[in-house]
């Protein structure tokens, strides 16, 4: 019973922030969307910037890509919905499709897989983390720079939920996609009809699906 | 983690039959609702029977809210029954029959892993009654005595229920959105403020449609109404089509 008490106040607290980022959105109905600031990413409006670093070294600046589709998928390696065994969005090759499919659809555009994963998670740093990713994703045959979010900052500007989260750019920066890289039966790939309509300068149909996987392990702030 | 079906078909209050699957899950583990809320996957469930036989959609019991910091998820811990209404063949009353399921689902505690599986159960035909208290937990039609109507107002949309005050009398009343393509309510899970009028009280919902997201299926106003927070307490399965649903002024 105490457990009970205790889930359904932390849950009060918990869905009643949704409700207040409901009612701001409303405040701003029958604006101009784009020139406000948002707390997550949104449809239609400019994407939250980032500069992160990779496993590689190298620093990745999102204002760098302009002009380009920018897919950001946030993932983990001990994830069973993302990275970890047969059934995971990589392990199944479902990754390596999507991004060979992303690269038919548009060569120029770039794919990159966020780790927001909190030190210490599963006994590991978000940098031992990360290398964790680049190694399932090699063996995945799709190697992609991996972004090192070890205060998941961005992955919260983007209101990333779950690992895969996949979060689409479009050339003129603002964001076209949100949701899952593929349907739950796997015979659409959002990713894949989402820059192809890009490509082609057609709306992103549908720009928002139902994402489900672990929980992104967010480090406290 | 558990998963097995019942000996035995189970008898409901109503006289229907149901094969249940049980869910056991490990102490501070827990499992999901249709919608999972935040994070998470849909438990799911498909049975096979034998030629003859007819099953309806698997019935899943009243979720949890569990919330810790800003994530939010609808489902289960300890144990919850998965209950997959059976009609036997007319005329005939077979002692026992096979039953095939499969079932997949994801459990978490900090970390989650996913699980499936193949079940092949030889089931008796002879019913045995269905807990009452159990039953207590799984959703009820939406009483006729409930009133839907839509509201719009500034672009904005709600869906509004109307009913006796005597009625429903549980508070606080929550509403646990199912995942609809196209579709999305904006209110979180509430607790909802109930509005008297006289000796009716409404409960406004409001809910934003993106038709070109519902992948060529019209979205529906589908979710849970919690009445109270007790075991126990009444739920009910709202699931309406919004051009089905007349509109009122605000």
């Amino acid at each position: 019973m105490r457990l009970t008490t205790t889930i359904l106040t932390a849950a009060v607290v918990a869905c009643s922030s949704l409700l207040v980022a409901a009612q701001q959105g409303d405040a701003h109905a029958g604006h101009d969307h784009s020139k406000h600031t948002h707390d997550k990413a949104e449809i239609a409006h400019e994407a939250p910037a980032f500069s992160l670093k990779g496993v590689d070294g190298k620093t990745y600046t999102l204002a760098d890509y302009k002009g380009k589709v920018v897919v950001l998928e946030w993932f983990c390696s001990s994830c069973p919905a993302s990275g970890r065994g047969e059934g995971s969005f990589w392990g199944s090759g479902k990754a390596a499709a999507t991004i060979e499919g992303m690269r038919k659809a548009d060569a120029d555009a770039v794919y990159f897989a966020v780790n927001s994963t909190k030190d210490g998670f599963n006994s590991m740093s978000n940098a031992e983390e990360g290398s964790a990713s680049a190694e399932v994703m090699s063996k995945a045959g799709a190697s992609v720079p991996v972004l090192l979010d070890a205060d998941g900052k961005v992955g919260k500007a983007y209101g990333a939920k779950t690992t895969p989260h996949v979060f689409i750019i479009a050339a003129d920066g603002k964001v076209a996609y949100i949701g899952a890289p593929v349907s739950k039966d796997g015979k659409t790939n959002y990713v894949v009809n989402a820059v192809t309509a890009l490509k082609a300068g057609k709306p992103v149909k549908p720009a928002t699906t139902k994402n489900e996987g672990c929980g992104v392990k967010y480090a406290k702030q | 983690m558990k998963c097995q079906v019942l000996p035995a078909l189970s008898r409901m209050s109503d006289g229907s039959d149901a094969v249940v699957v049980r869910f056991t899950i490990a102490p501070e583990w827990h499992m999901y609702w249709s919608n999972p809320g935040d994070s998470g996957a849909a438990t799911r469930v498909i049975a096979a029977l034998p030629q003859g036989w007819t099953s309806g959609t698997p019935r899943l019991p009243r979720p949890q809210i569990l919330g810790s910091g800003d994530e939010c998820n609808y489902g289960y811990e300890k144990t919850f029954d998965v209950l997959v209404p059976v009609v036997a063949p007319v005329g005939r009353e077979p002692p026992s029959f096979l039953v095939r399921v499969q079932a997949d689902w994801m459990v978490c505690k900090d970390r989650c892993q996913t699980g499936k599986a193949s079940l092949s159960a030889q089931v008796s035909g002879e019913a045995v009654p269905y807990s009452p208290t159990l039953i207590r937990s799984y959703p009820l039609k939406l009483p006729p005595y409930v009133r839907a109507q839509l509201e719009n107002s500034r672009g904005d949309r709600a869906l509004l229920l109307t009913f006796p005050a005597v009625a429903i009398p549980q508070r606080p009343l929550r509403f646990v959105p199912d995942a609809v393509a196209g579709l999305q309510w904006v209110g979180g899970t509430g607790p909802f403020p109930v509005v008297e009028h006289g000796r009716e009280m409404k409960l406004r919902l409001p809910f934003r449609e993106s038709p070109e997201d519902a992948e060529g299926v019209p979205p529906r106003l589908r979710g849970l109404l919690l009445a109270g927070d007790r075991e126990g307490d009444p739920v009910y399965q709202v699931d309406l089509l919004p051009a089905d649903v007349p509109l009122t002024g605000r």
